[in-house]
This record gives C-alpha cells, sequence and structure tokens, in this order.
C-alpha cells in the first residue's frame, strides 16, 4: 500500500432522516489527499466536512460511494488501518469524571500502548501538570491538548484534526499550528479542517473545498495562489470612471473600491499602465493584489450558496475539480 | 478482546456510580440488619409469661367452648352444601386444641430469616446492578467518548461485546459482594443474639443455592441495563424503559390476560428464585339459572421455566443491542 493516497474517496454520500424528509449532507463526494504534509479541507458550516470525517473514521454509515485511507477500503478494512490514524472529531469527548491521565490510560490500553506513552504525550501537550485533574474541570484549550495527546498515543501516520484551535488562546493555536506544520515535515498526513482560513493558509501544502458536500477544488495551495497573485492588479489613477471606461473597452474587468480601481485579468500589468498612458491617464499607483486563502474560499462558497457558477478566478483556480 | 476487557473492566470500577451503588446496597444491607436484628432477639420473661397466660385462657375457651363451636360449623357447612355440594368449612381444622406454639413470638433462626431476606433482596440487588450496567454504556453515549473509543477501536461488535462481558463480570461480583455481607450480616446478627438455631447442612445448601440464584440474577439484570443503555443511549431513558415495562406491560398483562404469566418476567423471576412460583387462571362460565361464575385453575412454574425465560430474554436483548450498535451511526 506503499504510494498510495492517505485518503482518496470517490462518490461518497450520505443523507439524513429529518423531519423535512431527506437532508442530504454529502454529495458525490471526491476527495484525494495525498500522503504525508497538511491538507485543510474547508467549507462553511453544514457544508458536510465532520460528516465526511465520520464516515471515514465509521462512525457513521456511507449511502454509497467508496473510501480508502492508504489505500485500505473503509470501513470494512478500517481494523487494519486504524492504528496509523489519530482523529479529534468536532469537540474532544472524554470521560468527565475520569482524570485526563486516567482518559489516556484507558484509551492506551484499549491498543496495547505502555503507560509510559501516557506520560510522554501529556509531557508533549503540556498537561503533565493537571494530568491528575478531572477532565470536566478542564478548560476548552486543555480539553483541546488532550485530544491532541489522544492522537498522538498510537503514533499516526495520518492525523484527522476536525477544527483543532477551537477553544484554543492565542499561544494555543499557535502550539496546534506548530504540532500541525512538525507532524507534516516528518512526513506525517495532516487533515485538517478549520474555518481559520488563516491558519489554514499558514500550515498546509494542500487544500480541498467543499460545499453543500460536494468537492468545489482542490489542489496546492501554493500553486493557485501564486498564480492569482499576477492577474489582479489594483490601481491608483486620476478620474477613475474615465479610467474604467477605457479599461473596459479595452478588455479588462475592473470595480471600483473606493478611489482605486481592481483590474482582474492583468497578466500584464505594464500593459495597463500604457493603455491608461495612452489616453492621458496617469498611474500613481499599482498594486498586485495577491488573493488570500479567504477569498478564494468566500468566492467559492458564495457562488455555490448561490447556486451560481464561481468567478473566472475560482474557477481556474487549482489542479482537481 | 481480552485487552478491551480489562480495560473496560477497570472503567467500570473506576466509576463513581458503581461505587455509589455499591454505597446504596451497603445502606440496604444496613436496614436490612436492623430488622433482623428486631426479628432475631430471644423471648423476654415478660414474653413468656404473657404467652404463656395466652396459650391457658385459649385452651379454656376451646375446653368450654370447642364442642359447639364444631357443631355450628358442620352445620353451616351443611346449609351451605345444599346449594353448592363440594362446600367445605375446614370444620375440624379450624377447631382444634390449641396448641403451645401457637401463641408468642418465637425468634426465627438464622437460615429462616437468611432465606427470606436473600428472597427480599433479589429485586434491590437486581435493580442496582442493573444501574450499573446501563450507566457505564450508556454515559459513552451522553459524553460522546464512545466516538473517541471507536477511533481507537473501530470494531463495534468487539466493542460492545467488551462492554458487555465487563457489566456481567462487575455485576456478578458486586452483586455476589452484597449478597455475602448481606447473609453474613444475619448471621453475626443471629449469633449475637443467640437464635442461630440448627445449622442443617441441607439448610445450608439450600441458603447457599439460593445466594447463587439471586446472584445469577442480579448479573442478568446488569446485562440487561447494558443492553439497553446501548440501545437507548440514556441511563434515564433505560431505567424509565424498564420501570414502564415493569408497570404497564407486566401490570396491564397479568390483569388482562393471566394465562401470559409463563411469557412474563416476574412470575419467572420468582420461579427462579423461589423454586417456584404458581399463578391462577380464572375459567368462567354462566350456569343454567344464569350465575355468572368462576373457578380459578392454578398453574405452577418451575425453576428450570424460569432459568429458560431468563436466559432467553437476555440472550435476545443482547443480540437486538448488538446488531443496533452495529448498524446504527455514532454522531
Amino acid at each position: 500500500m506503499s504510494g498510495a493516497p492517505a485518503i482518496e474517496t470517490s462518490g461518497l454520500r450520505k443523507t439524513y432522516r429529518t423531519r423535512r424528509g431527506r437532508q442530504v449532507a454529502v454529495q458525490g463526494l471526491d476527495l484525494h489527499v495525498p500522503a504525508g504534509g497538511v491538507h485543510g479541507f474547508l467549507g462553511p458550516n453544514g457544508s458536510g466536512k465532520t460528516t465526511s470525517i465520520r464516515m471515514l473514521l465509521g462512525l457513521i454509515n456511507a449511502d454509497s460511494g467508496t473510501m480508502t485511507i492508504f489505500g485500505h477500503p473503509v470501513p470494512d478494512d478500517l481494523p487494519a488501518v486504524i492504528d496509523r490514524v489519530g482523529a479529534i472529531v468536532e469537540s474532544p469527548k472524554f470521560f468527565p469524571a475520569f482524570s485526563g491521565r486516567t482518559n489516556l490510560e484507558l484509551l492506551a490500553g484499549a491498543i496495547g500502548a505502555p503507560k509510559s506513552r501516557v506520560g510522554e504525550v501529556l509531557e508533549a501537550t503540556h498537561l503533565a501538570d493537571r494530568a491528575k485533574d478531572h477532565y470536566a474541570a478542564y478548560s476548552l484549550g486543555m480539553k483541546q491538548r488532550l485530544a491532541v495527546a489522544a492522537t498522538l498515543l498510537k503514533d499516526p501516520d495520518l492525523l484527522i484534526f476536525d477544527e483543532p484551535t477551537n477553544g484554543l488562546d492565542p499561544a494555543g493555536i499557535r502550539e496546534v499550528r506548530d504540532t500541525m506544520r512538525d507532524l507534516g515535515q516528518r512526513g506525517k498526513t495532516v487533515l485538517v479542517s478549520s474555518h481559520i482560513l488563516a491558519e489554514v493558509e499558514q500550515v498546509a501544502d494542500t487544500v480541498s473545498i467543499i460545499g453543500r458536500g460536494h468537492l468545489l477544488a482542490s489542489g496546492s495551495v501554493s500553486a493557485i495562489l501564486g498564480s492569482q497573485g499576477t492577474t489582479v492588479v489594483r490601481v491608483g489613477v486620476s478620474e477613475p470612471d474615465r479610467a474604467a471606461t477605457l479599461l473596459a473597452y479595452e478588455g479588462w474587468t475592473t470595480r471600483r473600491e473606493g478611489t482605486h480601481l481592481v483590474v482582474e485579468g492583468a497578466s500584464d500589468p505594464a500593459a495597463v499602465t500604457r493603455a491608461l498612458a495612452l489616453a492621458g491617464l496617469y498611474v500613481h499607483e499599482l498594486t498586485p493584489v495577491v488573493p488570500d486563502l479567504e477569498s478564494v474560499f468566500l468566492d467559492l462558497t458564495t457562488h455555490e450558496q448561490l447556486g451560481a457558477p464561481p468567478t473566472s478566478r475560482a474557477s481556474r483556480w487549482g489542479g482537481r475539480k | 478482546m481480552m485487552r478491551l476487557l480489562v480495560v473496560e473492566t477497570r472503567r467500570l470500577w473506576l466509576r463513581r456510580l458503581t461505587w455509589f451503588t455499591l454505597f446504596a446496597g451497603l445502606l440496604v444491607i444496613g436496614l436490612t440488619g436492623v430488622a433482623t436484628w428486631q426479628q432475631a432477639q430471644p423471648v423476654s420473661a415478660a414474653e413468656q409469661a404473657q404467652s404463656d397466660n395466652d396459650y391457658q385462657q385459649a385452651l379454656k375457651d376451646w375446653q368450654a367452648n370447642g364442642e359447639q363451636m364444631l357443631k355450628d360449623c358442620l352445620q353451616q357447612q351443611a346449609e351451605a352444601q345444599k346449594t353448592d355440594p363440594k362446600a367445605d368449612f375446614q370444620c375440624q381444622a379450624a377447631n382444634q386444641a390449641p396448641q403451645r406454639e401457637w401463641f408468642g413470638r418465637q425468634p426465627p433462626s438464622f437460615l429462616e430469616i437468611a432465606q427470606n431476606t436473600t428472597r427480599n433482596a433479589a429485586l434491590t440487588v437486581g435493580f442496582l446492578v442493573f444501574l450499573i450496567g446501563a450507566s457505564a454504556v450508556a454515559a459513552e453515549f451522553t459524553t460522546g467518548a464512545i466516538g473517541t473509543w471507536l477511533t481507537f477501536e473501530p470494531r463495534r461488535l468487539r466493542v460492545l461485546t467488551s462492554k458487555l462481558v465487563a457489566t456481567g463480570v462487575t455485576g456478578f461480583l458486586a452483586s455476589a459482594a452484597l449478597v455475602a455481607l448481606l447473609v453474613g450480616t444475619t448471621y453475626a446478627i443471629s449469633r449475637y443474639a443467640g437464635t442461630v438455631g440448627a445449622l442443617p447442612s441441607d439448610g445450608l445448601r439450600a441458603l447457599g443455592l439460593l445466594t447463587l440464584r439471586v446472584t445469577a440474577a442480579a448479573t442478568l439484570a446488569g446485562l440487561v441495563g447494558a443492553s439497553l443503555g446501548a440501545l437507548t443511549r440514556h441511563t434515564g431513558a433505560a431505567i424509565a424503559v424498564a420501570l414502564g415495562y415493569a408497570v404497564a406491560i407486566e401490570g396491564f398483562v397479568r390483569a388482562w390476560k393471566p394465562e401470559l404469566a409463563p411469557f412474563l418476567v416476574d412470575p419467572n423471576l420468582n420461579a427462579w428464585i423461589g423454586g417456584q412460583s404458581t399463578y391462577s387462571v380464572p375459567l368462567c362460565s354462566t350456569n343454567a339459572e344464569g350465575f355468572y361464575s368462576c373457578t380459578y385453575v392454578e398453574h405452577t412454574l418451575w425453576q428450570a421455566d424460569g432459568a429458560r425465560f431468563g436466559g432467553i430474554v437476555v440472550a435476545l436483548l443482547i443480540l437486538v443491542a448488538l446488531w443496533a450498535f452495529r448498524q446504527r451511526d455514532v454522531t
């Protein structure tokens, strides 16, 4: 199974029975997470991220479709691969009346991990001092760290973090970010589902964006953002209205942003300045606009919710779709 | 599997509710001990004098009026037999000479008290072990810890089987300890009061078997609790289902269709613990004169019937719980 992607799903579908009939949570999801590195799994609330993760982990049954983890079909072959997977699904869930250490000892006992491993992961997540306290007395951040500690008990090759920074303070967020980056650099695969896109952008090598239960875009973050940076420029010019008319006539798409113009499709910014100068309009500022993950995400998911196709920028984005 | 079983058993004994439940069991044993203490007290001189006096008085009454009372009884019986030839007022038995042992309190022996208290404690011990099982499994769903657990061991049948076996082991140990403590307390009190009485080997053997049957019934109650906990996913719901069944279904069926008693828990439980239990089925008809009358036919459920019924019900419940746990989503 070496060389197999960490996660691969095809035509994954899940519906829930509700009072209003059957609700589609995941609709034909094709997901490809390469082995090694950090993969961001993004989507608005209710887009099917957690449902997809639960299906991968065998917690809920898929209606149809196929899933593999490191080439093993799941859920049927999940027992063969579960030792290589550590996961936090939604919020951390442990026995509230037991201490953090007891909770971890029970889990370690279930997988035959030595007791010393519990101490190691408690140290690694800076929980050793509070290990004897009841889990119920933990802050949200400590609960989150205990969940991370639990995933590390197995020393897994694939870590699935569903909203891992929920409830963490800035230091905790940085810690989790560093942990994810470190794990990715060590050759582990980290699938991180988060709505804090700036966090994901900082650590993810690849991302998948889903909306309404299916894949909207997927690919390498750097390639996507890099290619976008050369096509949009922000122009400061006298008489912006006249400039907009002129540029539109020349075939560029423009929009006003205060006293500035945003010009899309400007693969050669010099051509913009030349066109304006020939018309006697002089540019006093020209800045390439580098899109961030958030703007791409919003562009894709907003259009998905409205039922319209995404803008040209988003549709050109990424490799797989 | 063994690893899971060890972890589940450890978890059960780490739970506060397990210890609270055992503490509740100790309280019940303490209260039973107070009642035992009162029963086991030897007869005082004043009580002895009073019962002697009562006996002498009753003997005098019988000598003076017994013959006449027997005649009256036989006369009333003859009158009754004119309409019902089978009428039997048991006149001879009702009018025999009073016996000394009928008067005054005789402190029961240790074996008598122990048999009664053990039989009476069966329901309490069973409920406590049911609570241990139901809460241990249901709490995993209410806290969501079962989801975390399944990311470590996704083989669901193994997971629930280990929980059920752990509940069975814990339930057996807990109920055995409680019943042993109950019997031990009873013996200590009887011994202190000096009213232990005879300890024939067959009596001790019967008591030993009774404690084993109560322990077995309580262990099954624990398994029922764990299965209902897995099915309802909430301790309160599991208790409500059990109590609702006992009150509504059993009560209703017994009143509506007494002939269905062999398929109810209560008579089978009594048969298992007590050796046998009886139930009556009315046979009603209207005679030629238009009188509607019923006669009751008594049926007996034997210990083997109770064992068979309990085994089948618990096995079915476990199978349903395993099937449901395997199929249902864990959210």
